[in-house]
């Protein structure tokens, strides 16, 4: 038992299935550690590279903890592009490869039960950005009086207010339909416009466990829903496929809640 | 115009994913394996805490823009 080494565990995948692995975190091999049905990718990693004490040392250090999610995600990223995979949740360390496969074995059943849930699926992510005015232009004539312009005011913030109401529906409606091109939904809160790195507002942040096999029939779809939403001022946007980060649960009794 | 997001490493590099909406799935996603694990299951809340300060910097630069033009981000 080497005591420099420490187990970096990155997801699940069935057992048996052959894929050429990616390299890991810093470069490191990335090997499967079998446990029945299913198996660990994992990469081994010197202490100092990535041990209790570099976590604790770096649990609120912006560049260290983007590094290591950035890696992460990208040994997953490779793996969903060819078979199914159950992300784990960041950070993900174990002393060694037998406590890592005690670890395992104890939840097999529910582990199992999570990877089964997401067998031949991805997750797509899909946003709904306020990108401009609604197709209905105002009027332009010059009020003519005081009291004709506030009402005009008047009318236009009751006009104002149906818009935004009828967006809601609107997006309530894109969400219905994507959710039922797939086979789960889930609604996340909308990321802040300084933090997607766009002036629009978002009005929807949703994720979708999307069969394989159906993701041309999605993107038409999303096509097909942006194409409609456009005279409204909003659009849709679809990025994936993903892994299933966000449909990855472990089955009532060993989920934790989230921050 | 349909904007896809393709982030798949068989469609083209992976330099496409917004580190934003990484970290949106990275934070409260994926499996928590209790049990043996080297970190407690409490020290999670502080990585999260760790990765959303990632995006504090773009948001610190940002906001003071928004704000100039007299608009507020909307409230997580």
């Amino acid at each position: 038992m080497a005591d420099d080494i420490v187990v970096h565990a990155y997801g699940l995948v069935r057992s048996g299935v052959s894929l050429p692995l990616p390299r890991g975190i810093d470069g490191a091999a990335v090997t499967l550690v079998d446990v029945g049905r299913f198996a660990a990718l994992v990469s081994e990693l010197s202490t100092d590279a990535l041990g209790e004490e570099q976590w604790r040392a770096h649990e609120e250090d912006p560049r260290w903890l983007q590094h290591v999610a950035t890696e992460h995600h990208a040994v997953l990223q490779a793996v969903v592009d060819q078979t199914d995979v159950l992300p784990l949740r960041l950070p993900a360390i174990y002393r060694d490869t037998g406590t890592l496969r005690r670890v395992l074995c104890e939840q097999q059943a529910e582990l199992e039960a999570a990877l089964e849930s997401v067998r031949g699926h991805v997750e797509m992510g899909a946003k709904i950005f306020l990108v401009g005015p609604s197709a209905k232009t105002e009027t332009q004539e010059r009020p003519r009086s005081g009291r004709d312009y506030l009402a005009r005011r008047s009318a236009e913030a009751a006009t104002r207010e149906q818009a935004r109401v009828r967006r809601q529906q609107q997006v309530l409606t894109v969400h219905e339909q994507l959710a039922h091109g797939s086979t789960r939904g889930t609604v996340n809160q909308p990321q802040e416009a300084a933090l997607s790195g766009r002036q629009e507002p978002m009005l929807l942040n949703a994720a979708y466990l999307l069969a394989r096999g159906r993701f041309d029939d999605f993107v038409s779809l999303a096509e097909q829903l942006n194409a409609d939403l456009a005279a409204d001022g909003m659009a849709l946007e679809i990025t994936g496929p993903w892994p299933p980060y966000n449909f990855a649960q472990v089955p009532e009794s060993t989920s934790v809640g989230g921050a | 115009m349909m904007t896809v997001h393709q982030v798949g490493s068989n469609v083209g590099s992976n330099e496409d994913v917004a580190l934003v909406d990484l970290i949106d799935r990275l934070i409260g996603g994926g499996v928590v394996i209790s049990g043996d694990v080297v970190l407690s299951i409490a020290n999670v809340d502080l990585v999260y805490l760790g990765l959303q300060l990632v995006l504090a910097p773009a948001h610190a630069v940002e906001q003071s823009v928004v704000l100039h033009h007299g608009r507020k981000p909307v409230e997580g």
